[in-house]
């Protein structure tokens, strides 16, 4: 099987099969290895771009899914109806974030870092399905563990939880020259 | 109504301070607490205090500040001989502060994702759920091709006898021990018809029933419900005497 051939057959998969698709289980009915399936999703998603195609293929946790390029939204959605979409407040964010980050992890640990209870804003991530439970922390009162969800990284256009926006050392360190510098123009006695 | 305001802007008592941190340009490593402190109770004390919890969590965060503010006002020990640095009263809220900056900043960048993200749609499962979930069905003749009756009985023997040697030969042979059980509603049931058959009893006349601890506890408990409930009257001449029950249901 040539890699041209083990691309038409990814491509009608992808179509057909409409959500995520591990390149395992393709590979598995190819009888081929899972590098060559890897290998095929690449060369199409690079022939879609060369040829600006209205289609792509994402990558979410390691499988695939078929999805629109981002180029022919504006025509799309004069044809589709733009899905419900719910708007993430502050709160939300950011409890979504250190979620993101520092996932698995309990309520409490939530609160210590927004200085506030997160009751409220973990339920409602948990509805929108961009959280889920994750399983119980081996503490005392078992806490309850949360992650995020296959929907989140769809939502976030990450395909997995390490490609997230990094917050480096150097962001970190770019704070504190910020905060000097701030510091510097102002006289401040305590 | 202004005050509803604040609180939505400020999402804590983090948020809070560090808006104050931003308005007064001051370094978040070196923050002036005693203004920063002002400043705070200043909007705490113009806080719609009607929501509890929402204004406690502010007020934990003032008493914090001002822990940290009398701590740095106090003359520091002097502990040079010992080489030992005095640990800063602030760290542990910058370093807290730090945190909750870094994700307020990430969360930023999340929504920025967000935004490019919902510019792409994604082919939904087309094929049914019955169709994805179908599985080939078992077929009976070949499961059961070399299967016959002496083989099944043979089966049926080896797992009895497993259940046999599993029993332990010592423990089986002991008794059991039940549960003892006296339930509340039914002593009550009783004691409230020995109340209406009698005018004046003892406590110990009820107790004669009795058979075991349990019960008795049950029979005083039955006898203070009722007593609550204003059926009988108790008196009791003195410690350890006969406690006299009259009641006023009898017939």
């Amino acid at each position: 099987m040539n890699i041209k051939e083990i691309e038409n057959i990814v491509e009608g998969i992808l179509f057909a099969m409409g959500g995520t698709v591990e390149p395992s289980k393709i590979a598995k009915a190819l009888e081929i290895e899972d590098k060559q399936v890897v290998e095929a999703v690449n060369s199409l998603k690079a022939s879609y771009e060369k040829d600006k195609r209205g289609i792509t293929i994402t990558e979410i946790d390691g499988a695939y899914q078929m999805c629109t390029s981002p180029d022919i939204y504006e025509y799309l959605i004069r044809i589709a109806k733009q899905p419900k979409k719910y708007v993430l407040t502050d709160v939300l964010l950011e409890t979504l974030s250190i979620i993101a980050y520092k996932q698995p992890i309990t309520k409490s640990e939530i609160e210590k870092i927004r200085g506030v209870s997160s009751d409220f804003a973990v339920s409602k991530l948990v509805e929108f399905g961009l959280c889920a439970e994750l399983g119980r922390l081996d503490a005392p009162g078992r806490p309850m563990l949360f992650g995020t969800t296959e929907e989140f990284l769809r939502s976030f256009g990450v395909s997995s939880i390490e490609e997230l926006p990094e917050l480096s050392q150097s962001q970190i360190e770019e704070f504190k020259i910020e905060a000097e510098n701030e510091a510097n123009n102002v006289e401040v006695t305590i | 109504m202004e005050m509803n305001v604040k609180l939505q802007v400020f999402e804590g008592p983090l948020d809070l301070l560090l808006h104050l941190i931003d308005k007064n340009k001051v370094d978040i490593y070196d923050i002036p607490i005693v203004e920063i402190t002002d400043q705070y109770m200043e909007y705490v004390r113009a806080m719609d205090n009607s929501d509890l919890d929402v204004m406690s969590e502010f007020l934990l965060m003032a008493t914090t500040l001002l822990d940290i503010k009398s701590r740095m006002l106090l003359p520091r020990e002097e502990k040079e001989e010992e080489g030992e640095e005095q640990e800063d009263p602030r760290a542990e809220l910058v370093q807290q502060l730090l945190e909750y900056k870094m994700y307020k900043t990430i969360s930023y960048q999340l929504r920025d994702r967000q935004m490019d993200a919902s510019l792409v749609f994604y082919k939904e499962p087309t094929i049914p759920e019955e169709v994805l979930k179908f599985e080939q069905p078992v077929d009976l003749e070949e499961l059961m091709s070399d299967l016959t009756l002496n083989k099944l009985n043979d089966i049926f023997q080896q797992v009895l006898k497993r259940q046999d040697n599993r029993r332990d030969p010592i423990r089986s042979t002991f008794g059991k021990i039940k549960k003892e059980e006296v339930s509340l509603e039914q002593k009550m049931e009783w004691t409230i018809a020995f109340a209406r058959a009698h005018n004046t009893f003892s406590f110990r006349h009820l107790l004669e029933a009795a058979h075991s601890k349990t019960e008795v506890i049950v029979t005083f408990l039955c006898i203070l419900e009722m007593m609550k409930a204003g059926q009988i009257n108790i008196t009791q001449e003195d410690t350890f005497k006969d406690i006299v029950i009259e009641s006023k249901i009898a017939a």
